[in-house]
């Protein structure tokens, strides 16, 4: 009786458990979701991971590690020219390179040499741009995606493979390992695009661009409009024993499909279906998109944005009420949506639109973040000294700074990493 | 001078376009044989077939949206060989000048004895040709002048669905299910022949005049009794008179009914409209074989497999009447060669009752012993 009244008692209290002390040099601290894994950058010129100092360069920033804490990435100067370092790898030296984008075991990054920008993923760099932003991995690690700019158009770009070019691209995001959504901007409307980056099935839509009357081709999410580019998705179909189907706009001339029958046949296709083309219209514009949050069940990605007005959260053609600012959008089953926002002062979360909903203030917050399931919701919250976690009734002890917290598998507890001075804690939260 | 050649160019340029369209039409034959449909696709000109189509139907953006599409996606290699159900043999048999063109004759043959003669409509593209229309010779009627008259909506309707921004399917579906053809269309599919004829006699005015409709009538009715498949036939011939498509569709009744000699004249009088096709000596095939004379049959069937062997029709004629008549080594040898000519891989003939007696022989055991293991 008195060991099962200890392990009620153990269970219903906060634990916390030391990752590591801080040394006084330390900066750039990053902790893994799992909140089992330290590193810090040490005196600005190295990084410690799991208690081990690393190799020393001129300068390191830009520290980041995965989600399972198995690997740190980060940028280092060595020699004038900057790499991008992980683990015993060292990439070559560019005259600039972004933050380290980390996924499992899938690293990427942008780089420059002299004006070009390329992005290096597994190692290997791709085409070359005048921009590369909002550079992504799915979680897990196979994809690198990110918005490519050359002159004055912008497209996503996965790999090889391109989007159609737009007067912008932003907020590329993977929805899960497959999926993502981004938003695109031409003649100042924007919307989003979503879509998986291995095409559901090997349709070919057939287009014509309304602005030059030139037929172009896409598949999935990808401009094919290149011979060798439509070329190397129709082989890898008949590898797969699928039958390339062609969608066909009706402004488009048949002697154009006739040519794109000829790049096909051209790939070894002996004969393709034809299909009636989809609705291929746009949801809905906006002004501005500031953040995206694809869904993980439902066909419209949540965005925040504006529509000819203030600033809202808009998904499936539903708004919610208007704040001064949002941030923090996540997504969640059933499209559940939870977010940050400010009115007036101080911060709040939103659950869903939130029509007339009664909120607590403070001085700052960071995430909110949901559980799996959709059913709880946490946040960090400073009251102007210190951070605390909050989940409905359940408020965490004060620290100095806080990771974002996740819910464990059966949302009974909060893991999250914290620093108290030089401490770095993990600590279980049960939840009332 | 000048005008001489000119006129000798001219002649020139006359006298090699149908040999340009017969090897056109032998390439088609040709990529189709070995599986290549795309090159059809390639030669199919849609929008051309549109045009046929709408002919001078005014339609809204709307409508040109919604029909299109269904339209010229009707007009591709798929649903073309889609009424051959099955392996289809499309065989290229000649070209001819018609007021409107050039036209290549085609049969496709497919599964359960189906077999259409399609005259392609060739329009000159450059050194090429493109295919904008096809002339059913079942049906006494182009491919779209059937699709015209199912799918453009009266012009009652039209006037409505003109001033719709985006008509949806169910706006088009309430025109189609009160379409007559399309209504007896669809009795005849379902196999309610009794409702078929009843619709059909209900909008006589407007399907008399509708090959199709005649034709499908035709068959309806042999599914009811030999006179009202003579009923039929007859009021088809009225109004389309010596019009080869009488006699493709009065043929499966004579055959059912054991009419050898109206059958035979039916064969004989397609044979003059299509010109020399061996095909038809398996329709004769089939005719002796319905009238048991079996000796007849054999050497018809023969005769298709020596000269087209990839025809596989004239096979299992052959090997039907070998059957019949327990020489099992010659339903070995043909065998042998079905799987030579058409390319297939023969299954378990223990499995089919037919072949029962065959399979119990020495021959069956000899021509397995011959064949090793698979």
């Amino acid at each position: 009786v008195i060991a099962a009244a200890w392990l009620a008692v153990l269970a219903l209290s906060v634990q916390e458990k030391s990752l590591a002390t801080l040394p006084e040099k330390a900066s750039g601290v990053v902790v893994n979701a799992e909140a089992t894994a330290v590193a810090w950058i040490e005196g600005g010129r190295s990084v410690v991971f799991k208690g081990i100092k690393g190799a020393e360069f001129e300068a390191v920033r830009s520290l980041t590690i995965n989600r399972e804490g198995t690997a740190v990435a980060y940028a280092a100067k060595d020699r004038g020219s900057w790499s991008v370092v992980s683990g015993s790898w060292k990439s070559e030296g560019y005259d600039e390179v972004g933050a380290p984008v980390l996924e499992g075991t899938g690293l990427a990054f942008a780089a420059r040499k002299g004006a070009a920008w390329v992005v290096v993923f597994d190692g290997a760099a791709g085409p070359e741009f005048d921009r590369v932003d909002y550079l992504t991995v799915s979680a897990d690690g196979d994809h690198a995606a990110y918005a490519g700019r050359r002159g004055k158009k912008s497209s996503l770009v996965i790999g090889d493979q391109r989007g159609p070019e737009f007067d912008d691209v932003r907020h590329v995001t993977f929805a899960a390992e497959d999926r993502l959504a981004y938003a695109a901007m031409l003649d100042k409307k924007w919307w989003i695009v979503e879509g998986t980056v291995t095409p559901e099935t090997p349709a070919i839509a057939v287009l014509k661009d309304p602005a030059t009357g030139k037929t172009g081709c896409q598949v999935g999410l990808f401009d094919v409009t290149d011979p060798e580019r439509l070329k190397s998705f129709v082989k890898a179909w008949l590898e797969g024993d699928e039958v390339p189907s062609l969608e066909v706009d009706p402004d488009v001339p048949w002697k154009d499909v006739t040519d794109i029958l000829g790049r096909c046949k051209a790939a070894g296709c002996a004969r393709v279906r034809f299909g009636i083309l989809g609705s291929r219209e746009i949801f809905e514009t906006f002004d501005s998109i500031q953040a995206l949050a694809p869904l993980p069940d439902r066909k419209f990605a949540a965005c925040i944005g504006t529509q000819g007005g203030p600033l809202r959260v808009f998904q499936g053609g539903r708004q919610s009420q208007e704040f001064r600012a949002i941030e923090g959008l996540v997504a969640g089953p059933k499209g559940l949506l939870a977010y940050r926002a400010t009115e007036e002062e101080g911060w709040f979360v939103v659950r869903g639109r939130a029509f007339g909903q009664k909120v607590k203030l403070y001085k700052a917050i960071d995430g909110p973040v949901l559980s799996a399931d959709g059913t709880r919701i946490a946040f960090a919250a400073m009251d102007g000294t210190s951070w605390r976690i909050v989940a409905g009734e359940t408020h965490s002890g004060a620290y100095d700074q806080i990771w974002l917290p996740r819910f464990n598998a059966d949302n009974t507890a909060l893991v999250f990493a914290a620093r108290k001075g030089r401490e770095i804690l993990r600590i279980d939260l049960p939840l009332k | 001078m000048i005008a001489s050649l000119l006129l000798a160019l001219l002649c020139q340029t006359d006298a090699t376009a149908p040999d340009r369209a017969a090897e056109f039409a032998r390439r088609l034959e040709k990529a189709v044989a070995e599986g290549e449909l795309i090159t059809l696709d390639m030669a199919m000109n849609a929008d051309a077939f549109y045009d046929r189509v709408v002919g001078a139907t005014k339609l809204s953006p709307g409508l040109v949206g919604f029909l299109k599409p269904m339209i010229r996606t009707s007009f591709t290699s798929e649903p073309y060989f889609a009424i051959a159900k099955g392996r289809a043999t499309w065989k290229f048999l000649r070209i001819r000048k018609a007021d409107d063109g050039l036209r290549a004759l085609f049969r496709l043959t497919g599964q359960g004895g189906a077999y259409s003669y399609h005259d392609l409509l060739l329009a000159p593209d450059g050194d090429r040709f493109q295919i904008s229309d096809y002339y059913v010779l079942n049906f006494a009627g182009f491919q779209s002048d059937l699709v015209r008259r199912s799918l453009i909506p009266s012009p009652q309707t039209l006037d409505v669905l003109n001033q719709l921004l985006r008509p949806t399917a169910g706006d088009f579906m309430m025109d189609y299910g009160s379409n007559p053809l399309n209504q007896f269309s669809q009795l005849v599919t379902a196999g309610e022949y009794r409702k078929a004829l009843d619709k059909y006699d209900e909008n006589v005015g407007v399907l008399k005049n509708v090959a199709i409709a005649q034709v499908m009538r035709i068959n309806a009715a042999r599914s009811i009794d030999q006179k009202a498949h003579a009923n039929a036939v007859q009021q088809m011939s009225d109004v389309f008179k010596n019009d080869p498509a009488v006699d493709m569709a009065a043929l499966g009744g004579y055959l059912e009914f054991g009419a050898l000699e109206k059958a035979l004249g039916t064969i004989d009088r397609i044979e003059k409209a299509v010109g020399s096709d061996v095909f038809l000596n398996i329709l004769r095939a089939n005719a002796y074989m319905g009238d048991k004379q079996s000796a007849k049959a054999r050497d018809l069937y023969r005769s298709v497999t020596e000269a087209e062997p990839t025809l596989d029709q004239g096979w299992w004629g052959l090997i039907n009447v070998h059957l019949a008549a327990k020489e099992f080594k010659d339903v070995a040898r043909c065998l042998d060669a079905v799987e030579k000519n058409l390319n297939v891989t023969l299954g378990d003939l223990a499995q089919i009752d037919a072949y029962k007696d065959f399979v119990a022989s020495p021959e069956y055991a000899a021509w397995m012993k011959g064949r090793g293991p698979k």
